[in-house]
């Protein structure tokens, strides 16, 4: 299979998996019903169902699955390690730190665009310090405990704020919130991340050679013309944004960055660049089904979308730093 | 034509001196190896070369221009670099590692240029290298990583390369065939600048011997002129015995000066 083809294959199933996740909910509609909704050939009420419930809801978690599963490639490849991801770096923790603290005094009430630009800026924080962290460690395997230290200490602020809410509502809010999910999502709700969004995923595309350069090692990489400065700033500044955009809409999700750029790996030769779109869409597709998942699940309260993602990521993490090659390093 | 020049260059890291005043040049056509003991600073002069290394006294100048401050994709234009530890993060194939050798062309993996593709080709055709063009380097040995390390380097068709220790944990008929490959390379017009441990090899391909200790140059010429027991003993602080006779030179260390 050519990248062109997995691409391909990969992005069918996505818009099959939207379709079907749009089928599912209190009314159950078949597909042909779905799809006279999406062209407005149907009763308004099949419309408004699947326009403002449960077609953001599926394009949410799709876009949250692409941007963590690009965000992770593009994680994997700069820092030449297969664990490196948002979450396990603690990025996904400083973005929601960011963003609770943005809830917390109310910042958010004056502008849609604060709570994107919290979780941003506490995404740039993160990627910011380790990026610089990098420079200084060569050891792959501390800068990870770097980021594991990171993410600790942002969980432990956010207890602390947890700690300090102010009243039960505001709690409920915040610990929803952190858990992780897509429900209840407007298509206004994805408009106002989209500019974070696609200015991340154009630059971590821009990035996608580098990444290639990197395999050779840093000095090598150099040698062969990469500017290691400017290709670890870009790398920073996209996944940055993209994993800042998408704790933004859904919150923290972790592990999908390194479940999805694993499983394509095999399929584009092990090449970083080509490894990137891919597993933008399985990341994507992950999460669509892991949603879809989450609302058959026969549960009392619907369970959230971050807690299924980590209760099935966090054992394939330890799978895979289990199965490294030990001269990795 | 292209040149690669060290004029006096001093590298100090916190309070070390590590360079002092090293002077060196290096043109297409001639292979010049730089023979030191652990320690020298034979791998900062040539990260110094790349512009790896900032220098504090000094310059190093790639066509006249500082190398700092040369863009890196201009310099992969021009130079090569075989660095001394390379470590390959991914399993990738063969043939890929060699493309990357291409990157400053603007190659991307899976979609070269003709003129990429060519180059590619030519790099694994000379280093041997048809049988494992698919095969992952996950799977190779030492000395065919080596071989793919040196396809990379000169699939770039850069007229100069720089290489730090492109031999060191070969077996011997891996050794030969890399300092062949080298050799080649000069034969066809290129200029390499190497660092080699093995004193016989180096005066067996090399055109120019730069001897260096303690961070300083100690003595530079042919290995005819240069390569004696007393410069052995000088430089390395072992007793050796020098053999020259029709098959090349021959170094014997026998202890401890």
């Amino acid at each position: 299979m050519t990248s062109r083809q997995l691409n391909l294959f990969l992005l069918t199933g996505c818009i099959v998996a939207i379709l079907a996740a749009c089928t599912l909910g209190s009314t159950s509609m078949d597909f042909s019903r779905v799809l006279a909704a999406f062209f407005g050939q149907s009763s308004p009420a099949d419309s408004v169902v699947i326009w403002q419930i449960r077609f953001p809801r599926a394009l949410s978690a799709f876009i949250v699955g692409a941007a963590l599963g690009a965000s992770g490639a593009a994680l994997q490849g700069l820092l030449r390690n297969p664990l490196a991801e948002p979450g396990v770096l603690g990025v996904t923790a400083t973005a929601s730190l960011s963003a609770t603290f943005a809830l917390y005094y109310g910042f958010v009430a004056s502008s849609p665009f604060l709570l994107p630009i919290y979780s941003i800026a506490g995404a740039l924080i993160a990627t910011g310090l380790l990026a610089a962290a990098a420079i200084r460690v060569s050891s792959v395997v501390t800068l990870i405990l770097i980021g594991v230290g990171l993410s600790s200490f942002s969980a432990a602020l956010m207890s602390l704020l947890l700690n300090l809410a102010p009243n039960p509502f505001s709690l409920s809010d915040m610990i929803n919130w952190l858990l992780g999910s897509v429900a209840n999502r407007s298509l206004n709700d994805i408009l106002i991340v989209m500019p974070f969004m696609i200015t991340g995923f154009i630059i971590l595309f821009i990035t996608r050679r580098g990444l290639s350069a990197l395999t050779l090692g840093e000095e090598a990489a150099s040698g062969i013309g990469l500017n290691l400065r400017h290709q670890r700033i870009a790398v920073v500044l996209g996944a940055g944004l993209t994993t800042g955009a998408s704790v933004a809409l859904a919150g923290a999700i972790g592990f999908i960055g390194i479940v999805a750029p694993h499983l394509v790996r095999p399929f584009v030769h092990y090449d970083p660049a080509r490894s990137l779109i891919p597993s933008a869409l399985l990341g994507g597709l992950i999460l669509i089904i892991a949603d879809i998942g989450v609302r058959l699940l026969p549960t009392i309260s619907e369970l959230k979308l971050g807690v299924i993602a980590s209760i099935i990521g966090a054992p394939a993490f330890i799978w895979i730093a289990a199965k490294r090659r030990l001269t990795h390093d | 034509m292209t040149s690669l020049i060290a004029n006096k260059v001093s590298i100090d890291v916190a309070g070390a001196s590590i360079l002092r005043d090293v002077t060196v040049s290096l043109q297409p056509g001639e292979l010049v190896a730089i023979l030191g003991p652990n320690g020298a600073g034979k791998t900062s002069l040539l990260r110094a070369l790349m512009g790896l290394t900032k220098t504090s006294g000094g310059s190093a100048e790639l066509n006249r221009v500082a190398c700092h401050k040369v863009a890196p994709q201009d310099r992969a234009k021009l130079i090569s670099y075989l660095p001394q530890r390379r470590p390959l993060a991914w399993p990738n194939r063969v043939i890929d590692v060699v493309a990357l050798g291409r990157f400053a062309h603007g190659a991307a993996l899976g979609q070269l240029s003709p003129e990429d593709t060519l180059a590619v080709s030519d790099a694994i055709n000379t280093c041997d290298l048809n049988k494992l063009a698919e095969r992952s380097t996950a799977t190779l040995s030492g000395g065919e990583l080596a071989r793919v390390h040196f396809a990379r380097a000169i699939a770039s068709k850069t007229p100069l390369l720089v290489a730090d220790e492109p031999v060191a944990e070969l077996d011997p008929r891996h050794q030969v065939r890399i300092s062949d490959l080298l050799r080649k390379y000069v034969d066809n017009g290129g200029g390499a600048l190497v660092v080699l441990h093995d004193i016989t090899l180096a005066a067996r391909i090399a055109d120019r011997l730069v001897w260096m200790k303690n961070g300083s140059i100690f003595a530079e010429g042919t290995p005819i002129e240069t390569l004696t027991s007393q410069m052995i003993k000088d430089v390395f602080g072992v007793q050796a015995y020098i053999g020259n006779d029709k098959h090349g030179f021959d170094v014997r260390i026998e202890g401890a000066a």
